[in-house]
Formats: C-alpha cells, sequence, structure tokens
C-alpha cells in the first residue's frame, strides 16, 4: 500500500520482482525516441494510445503527447493542451532554443492546466498515462510533463438503490472516488475533515481515501484502520466487500462488523460522530466503521422524522428482528412439542388447517422458507420488471397452489410470509441477511429440542455477540457494557437537542456536539 | 492478517457490571423452591422476614468481602491469599472454591435439565438436555472474561422484567386473606427459615474474583449491598405473591412453586396457556448465567495453580461435570447433592472470606500487615 502524495503519479512502484519493473524505474532518457519505444513496448503498442507528435517550428525540435483514448477528456486536450502549445510553436523562432527552458515555458506559460508535474522515472510516466492523465515528452530533456486530463466514463449522481428515504436527500455515491470526496466535501467543509489517500492492489492500484475528522476522531482508530488497510496484499480489491471482509475482526461471524452505504449524508453523519469511513475507487458503497449492533436499527430517515415518529419506528424494527429470527422456530416449537400452550381453540383451527399435510411442521417450514428464498434470490438477480412478476406468480400463485393442493398448510404460509416481511425492514441490507440466516438455524434447534431449543439458540446469538468486536468496538455496546448516555440514540431517538454528546462509546476527542 | 490490539480499555469492568454479575449468580435454581423451603418452616406469610433476614446477613457477609477484596486492589483473590496466608493455604482455599463452584456448576445442570424435562418435554432424555446446556454453558465460558460480564449485563434485566411481568399478571389471583394471619410465627421458625434461605443467597462470593477486574475497586462494598438488594427484593415479592396466591399450606406441598405461579397466570385475551413452560424458558436464561459464571470461577481458581489454559481447562472439565451431573439416580440424591453443596457454600462463602478478613485484620493490628 502506498500513501498517495499526487494526483498524477505514485510515489514508488508497487509491484516489485519482474524484471520489467526494474526497468520501469529507471530514468528516462534524453532521447525522444527511446522513451516513446519505451512506452509502446511496456504496454505493447494497445489500439487505443494515441501519440500524436508536434514540430517545434523550425527549432527542428518536437514534443509527443501520449495518452489513452476513452481515458482522457478529449475537448480538455484539444482545448487547453493542443491549442496553446501549437500556437506556441507557429511563434517560435528560428534560432536554436534550449530544450530545459523550453519545458519550463511550457509548463509555467503555455499550458493553462492546474495540474502538471514534472517526472523523471518511466513509471511515474506509465501510471500517469495508465490512469488518464496526458503525457509530454520533449527531444533533449530528461524529464516529461504529465498534464492532468482525466475523463473516464462515469455515471452521474443517482438516487441510493439500497438505502431508500422519503425526506432524505436524495444524491448517492457513484463508481468515481473524485465525485464521492466532492459529496463528503460538500456537507463538511472543515480543514479538520481529512482524505488520506493509497493506493491498493499491487496490480489494480486501485485508490482507498481514509475519511475522518482529526480533531473528533479518536487517533488509536484511525491508525488501527490503517494498519488493517496496510496488511492487504492482493492483486486487486474489487469493490468494497474485499475491503470490508480482509479487515473485519472475525470472519466467521455472519454479523457485519463494517458498515456499507450508498449515502454520503449516513457517511458525512458518521464522521462527525467520531468514526472512520473508507471511500474506495470503483464501488457506490463505501465503508464505515467500527459498528455496533445499534447501527442495524439506524437509518438516515431516523434524523429527518419528528423524534416520536422515529421512536416508534426503531421500536418497531427492534421487534421485527426478533420475529424475522425467531418466528417460525417459535412456531415449529409450539406446533410439534407444546401444543398445550396454544389456547383450545387456535389449537383446533391450527390441528383443521394442517389436516391432510403430508409432512412434520418443520419440513412444511423449510420447504416454505426455502422456497421463498429461491422466489427472493430469483428475483434479485433478474431484470426489475421480470422481478416483479417472479414475486406475484411466486408469493401468490405458488402460495395459494401449494395451500389448496394440501401440501402446506394456510397458517405456515402467514408465519413465513410475515417472517419475510419483518427481516425487510431492517434498513441495512447485510444486518437483514443475517436474520436469513439465523432463522435457519433456530428453525432446527427448535424442530430437534422445542422451546428449549429455541432459547439456546438465543442463548448461542448473545454469547456471540458479547465476544464479538468492531474495531475493538464492543459490538453489542452501549447495550452491554452499559453506556446510559448513548440511550437517548438507541431505540429512542430522542429529540435533537437532547442529544449533546457524541456517543460516548467511540471515545472521541472532542465528545460535544453541542456548546451548553 | 493484521493483529488485532486496539481495545477499548477492554479488560476492565465498571459498577454497573460488577452489580449485574454478583445478582446474576444469586439468582439461579434456588428461587424455584425457596417459596416451599420457608413455607415449610414458617406460617401464613412470616417467611418474608426469613428472608429479609437471611438477605441482611448475605448484604454483611458480601460487605465484608467487599472490603477485603478492595484493600488488594486489582490482584486476585488467591494471589493475595498465597500473600496473607502463605501458599498451602491459598492452594486449599483455591481448591475448595474450585471444588464447590464445579459441583454448584454440575447440580444447577442436572437441575435445569430435571425441570425441562417436567415441564417442556417428557420424552426427551435428560442426558440429552443436560449436555445442550452444558455444551452451551462450555462455549460462553471460552469466550472472553468481560464477554461474560456483559452477558450478565444483557440477561438480568431481561430477567427481572419478565419476573415481573409474571408476577403483574397473577395480581388478580392475589387474596390478600392468604396473607394472614401477620407475625404468627415465633422466632425460632423464622431463623430456622432464614437458614434454609441462605442458600439460595449463596454465590455473591464471586465479587471475590471478578473485583480484580474493576475500573475503581474502591466502590465494591457499595456495590456488593446493592448486588445482593437486589435478589432480596425479587424473593421477597416472588414469596409474598406464592403465598397470596396459593396460600402457606399448598405451597408447601409444591415441588417448584415459582413455576407453579406461572402456571395460573393468564394473559388477557388467553393469547398462550401453560404460562409456566415460557417462564421456564425465560427462566433457563437466568440458570444459564449463574452456570457460566460457576463454571468460570472453577477455571480461574485451576488456572491459579495448573500452567493449563483456559481452553485445555475446558476440554477436562466438561466431562467432568457433565459426569458428576448424570451421578444422582433419582430426584432424592439430587436434593442429597444439594444439601453437600449448599454446606461447601456455606464454608466458602463465608468461613473462609471470614477467616481470611480476621487473619488481615490481625496483622494490621500487630504491625505485620
Amino acid at each position: 500500500m502506498v500513501r498517495r502524495q499526487s494526483n498524477l503519479v505514485t510515489q514508488q512502484n508497487v509491484r516489485t520482482g519482474s524484471d520489467d519493473n526494474e526497468k520501469d524505474r529507471r530514468p528516462l532518457s534524453r532521447h525522444l525516441q527511446q522513451n516513446i519505444d519505451y512506452v509502446h513496448y511496456r504496454l505493447h503498442s494497445p489500439g487505443d494510445l494515441i501519440t500524436k507528435e508536434i514540430e517545434l517550428g523550425s527549432t527542428g525540435l518536437s514534443l509527443v503527447l501520449m495518452s489513452l483514448d476513452g481515458m482522457i477528456d478529449k475537448t480538455l486536450v484539444q482545448q487547453y493542451v493542443m491549442k496553446p502549445i501549437i500556437a506556441y510553436a507557429s511563434k517560435l523562432d528560428t534560432e536554436a532554443v534550449e530544450p530545459e527552458r523550453l519545458v519550463k515555458q511550457l509548463k509555467d506559460e503555455v499550458l493553462p492546466s492546474e495540474e502538471i508535474l514534472s517526472v523523471y522515472r518511466m513509471n511515474d510516466v506509465l501510471y500517469a498515462i495508465l490512469s488518464g492523465n496526458t503525457c509530454l515528452f520533449l527531444n533533449g530533456t530528461d524529464h516529461a510533463l504529465i498534464i492532468g486530463t482525466k475523463g473516464s466514463p462515469k455515471r452521474s449522481i443517482e438516487e441510493p438503490q439500497t438505502e431508500s428515504t422519503i425526506r432524505g436527500p436524495k444524491d448517492g455515491f457513484t463508481e468515481d472516488i473524485r465525485t464521492n470526496s466532492a459529496l463528503i466535501r460538500k456537507r463538511i467543509k472543515d480543514p479538520n475533515l481529512r482524505m488520506d489517500s493509497y493506493l491498493i492492489g499491487r496490480v489494480s492500484k486501485r485508490e482507498v481515501m481514509v475519511a475522518y475528522m482529526q480533531d473528533i476522531v479518536n487517533p488509536k482508530l484511525v491508525e488501527e484502520v490503517k494498519k488493517r488497510l496496510n496488511s492487504i496484499e492482493i492483486d486487486d480489491v474489487e469493490g468494497s466487500g474485499y475491503i470490508e471482509q480482509w479487515i473485519a475482526d472475525s470472519f466467521l461471524s455472519p454479523f457485519p462488523q463494517i458498515l456499507n452505504t450508498e449515502r454520503p449524508d449516513r457517511f458525512a453523519s458518521s464522521l462527525l460522530q467520531g468514526k472512520v469511513g473508507l471511500i474506495v475507487d470503483g464501488t457506490p458503497f463505501q465503508l464505515i466503521m467500527p459498528i455496533s449492533i445499534s447501527d442495524a436499527f439506524k437509518s438516515p430517515e431516523d434524523y429527518y422524522q419528528h423524534w416520536l415518529v422515529s421512536s416508534l419506528i426503531r421500536a418497531l424494527r427492534y421487534i421485527s428482528i426478533f420475529i424475522a429470527t425467531f418466528l417460525p422456530g417459535f412456531y415449529i416449537s409450539l406446533a410439534e412439542y407444546h401444543h398445550g400452550m396454544i389456547p383450545s381453540n387456535i389449537a383446533f383451527s391450527i390441528a383443521s388447517a394442517r389436516e391432510g399435510v403430508p409432512f412434520p411442521v418443520f419440513i412444511e417450514a423449510m420447504l416454505m422458507e426455502a422456497t421463498l428464498e429461491i422466489l427472493r434470490e430469483a428475483g434479485v438477480r433478474l431484470p426489475k420488471p421480470i422481478g416483479q412478476t417472479i414475486g406475484i406468480v411466486g408469493g401468490l400463485v405458488i402460495g395459494e397452489a401449494a395451500v389448496s393442493a394440501g401440501l402446506v398448510s394456510p397458517v405456515m404460509v402467514i408465519v413465513v410470509a410475515v417472517t419475510a416481511i419483518a427481516s425487510f425492514t431492517l434498513p441495512s441490507y447485510s444486518f437483514g441477511i443475517v436474520t436469513r440466516i439465523l432463522r435457519f438455524f433456530i428453525m432446527m434447534l427448535a424442530a430437534v429440542l422445542g422451546l428449549f431449543g429455541v432459547i439456546l439458540g438465543f442463548l448461542i446469538i448473545c454469547i456471540h455477540l458479547v465476544n464479538l468486536k468492531s474495531f475493538g468496538l464492543p459490538y453489542m455496546a452501549p447495550i452491554s457494557p452499559l453506556l446510559p448516555s448513548d440511550w437517548k440514540d438507541l431505540v429512542l431517538r430522542a429529540p435533537v437537542t437532547f442529544i449533546r454528546k457524541r456517543p460516548e462509546m467511540l471515545q472521541t476527542e472532542n465528545k460535544k456536539r453541542m456548546d451548553d | 492478517m493484521s493483529n488485532r490490539n486496539w481495545e477499548y480499555g477492554d479488560e476492565y469492568i465498571g459498577g454497573k457490571e460488577m452489580v449485574f454479575t454478583t445478582s446474576s449468580v444469586m439468582i439461579g435454581v434456588g428461587i424455584l423452591t425457596l417459596p416451599r423451603t420457608i413455607a415449610l418452616s414458617t406460617s401464613a406469610s412470616d417467611g418474608w422476614v426469613s428472608i429479609l433476614l437471611a438477605g441482611a446477613i448475605a448484604m454483611l457477609i458480601a460487605w465484608v468481602l467487599a472490603r477485603l477484596s478492595t484493600r488488594f486492589r486489582n490482584r486476585t483473590f488467591l494471589e493475595y491469599t498465597s500473600d496473607v496466608a502463605t501458599k498451602p493455604v491459598s492452594w486449599f482455599v483455591g481448591g475448595m472454591f474450585a471444588i464447590y463452584f464445579l459441583l454448584f456448576s454440575a447440580y444447577i445442570t442436572r437441575s435445569v435439565s430435571e425441570m425441562t424435562k417436567q415441564y417442556l418435554f417428557d420424552r426427551t432424555p435428560l442426558e440429552v438436555i443436560s449436555l445442550c446446556f452444558m455444551l452451551i454453558v462450555v462455549y460462553a465460558v471460552a469466550g472472553s472474561r468481560t464477554g461474560l460480564v456483559r452477558l450478565t449485563v444483557l440477561f438480568l434485566p431481561f430477567v427481572i422484567v419478565v419476573t415481573l411481568v409474571f408476577l403483574l399478571l397473577s395480581i388478580n389471583l392475589f387474596e390478600v386473606s392468604k396473607l394472614m394471619p401477620l407475625f404468627h410465627s415465633d422466632w425460632q421458625s423464622i431463623l430456622q427459615g432464614s437458614q434454609k434461605s441462605i442458600f439460595s443467597f449463596l454465590g455473591f462470593e464471586v465479587l471475590l474474583f471478578y473485583n480484580s477486574l474493576m475500573r475503581k475497586p474502591d466502590k465494591t462494598p457499595k456495590l456488593a449491598i446493592i448486588s445482593v438488594g437486589l435478589p432480596v427484593t425479587l424473593y421477597i415479592l416472588i414469596y409474598v405473591f406464592t403465598i397470596g396466591v396459593f396460600s402457606n399450606e399448598v405451597t408447601r406441598n409444591i415441588m417448584y412453586p415459582t413455576l407453579e405461579l406461572a402456571r395460573e397466570v393468564t394473559v388477557p385475551g388467553e393469547f398462550f396457556e401453560r404460562l409456566e413452560s415460557l417462564f421456564l424458558t425465560f427462566w433457563i436464561v437466568s440458570i444459564f448465567t449463574t452456570s457460566a459464571i460457576s463454571m468460570d470461577v472453577t477455571v480461574q481458581s485451576l488456572c491459579f495453580f495448573t500452567k493449563l489454559n483456559k481452553r485445555k481447562l475446558l476440554y477436562i472439565l466438561a466431562p467432568i461435570i457433565y459426569l458428576i451431573s448424570m451421578a444422582p439416580q433419582n430426584i432424592v440424591q439430587l436434593s442429597n447433592l444439594s444439601m453437600l453443596i449448599s454446606y461447601m457454600g456455606l464454608l466458602t462463602a463465608i468461613v473462609i472470606p471470614l477467616l481470611l478478613f480476621a487473619i488481615v485484620k490481625l496483622r494490621e493490628a500487630t504491625g505485620h500487615g
């Protein structure tokens, strides 16, 4: 991993070992043709490599511009690179001109670009060309000019797909790291906002920015995050999921220990709470750490609504996660082992509904849950309009047909449907998946040991959670360890004027959000 | 992978955690039979005096123990025992604690299985139920010690709330006349009741073992009183409700009066029936913390004089605990085991620490401290 200092070059070559890489590190040649040949040799003269030679008047000197088609902003190159150079070249007189002075003039006077830099090594040249900049070689100099002309294709800012809100802002992260960092900068105009850039991936040299508020965040946390990032040794980190899996505390836990979000508002407010964010190039999902289980129930929406509304909705989410995890298991254990606990009139209607169902309750539940998971997966993978059709066909037609064919009981359909809907109330998709995994686990325990099994499952989950950590932060905080001051923003979302302090569990440098 | 060192001062616990841990250990299986044992020796509802008396004694002793361990801040109990009273003594003390908590853990495992079999399912073999319970206790102890403490923080409020809800639901069955006549028991029978109920308070001695984790050990004496006060209040409430619903005579003849109380309860709207199964299910959580902390104390004591680490010790201890828990052939043998454990508990919780305290005081008085 290399700390990235400038937008245009990497300070050293990340890949080491092969002969070519050793050659890349050597200084540039004074002979124009040698340099151009070397670039062509290293890149294997690809079809999108543009090499444009310009004669400088009658000086006998010539310069060469190299860039990759598609990676550059063509109008920018034409308007602000080619045009001034051609105009300048025509004015040059026939007297011999010192090449070094010419380059200096080009750099300081001719080219109206704010991103321009002299480089002396081949690897810098290669990196600059590959990342969409234009490289200018001149006869007789031992350095080249790099001009920032990046203009690779990017998507426009759209509404986040996975975390939609009603009252929140509608802009979401895109795949372009500059757009994303700008979205954060737009929200926090403070000199203490740090965005330290690193290049990760031996081959891909993907840019990752560690974002935090210098005056708020606990410095140990930043150190830990950077240390873990430093341990990444892989050719490419395709998307933030790779980084998340590499630096998370426990890879055995189904619970996400790093939050991913598509929402710049959530990202910015997390930074202001004292968390650390990672902006990864090439993905709209950015990472926030550390998190605790309470983050599973928080949506940015909560802070835009009236506190009573958000508190009630949050309470609903807490109930939902219990329903989503335990309801089928609970139903199985009641129907299979503890008939006595169901009041007799309900027990009769359940029994009559189950009349003729050829499977035990557990198999029935597994069949329905498995069908539901298949439908859900199919719905996600298909194009949107067809996905909805699948939902209707699967949900209504199969459910109805299964009941009338006597394969499952209507009660089971209700249980499975309620469970599925409850699992959708969690604002974060990755937490929703956890309930799906745990549900099957609880169902199996319930099938073997009834209610005793359900409570044992509950115990196992709790034991796992109290031992789990996210970057040193206990995962069950602020419930256990008990931090009463953080309860203002747990189930209850206190009125904004009441939340005077930043979360205590994050142990921030600057604890107050408001002055007294 | 990078090493994950950064912690939030994690090796320490706060005052609240201490209270929750100590109370959690005390609230376990004892309360399920307590109303019966007290009803046997007292008349009408006078047993609450017995509980209060026993509770006061427990508080006093817990306070003394807390004072003792506060003197040796952030050192473990067995470490300073070996300083104060020679190494062989500390070996004996550690051994006693290890054996006591080992037996205690085994006993709890067995009795939770007995109850589960009786109230939840009668066809599943006892061995399977205890094995599952044991495995989960081992899983909990295998985690970090602060994790275990945090588990009690999570569960105790849950247990207390569930109990209070059940008591509230039974309020329409409560008859004040069944509590009458008040104060008819003589002092002897009240004392006898206290003597029996003191066993339900055993467990507060774990504060000797967890005090070394405290961030501010000076607060422990005050916290010890709160820790004992919480179960005392809960026990008196449950006892009074049991007598108020069943009357003294009936309570005497019920094996698990507290669970039977839950059986009588009906939910408004009759959404569920036979709530004792549900109550027991929730109560398993409370019993679980008691068992897990007992096993952890055993492990702590044994770690003191063996070179084995926690994992290895657990591999050795788990089968032993399981075999002991399966050893009693019937309820009579089980209650004999429980008597043995109770008397060992008196020795470890009261006699040994008080003697140590006396030694410390004596040394100070003679200027050797």
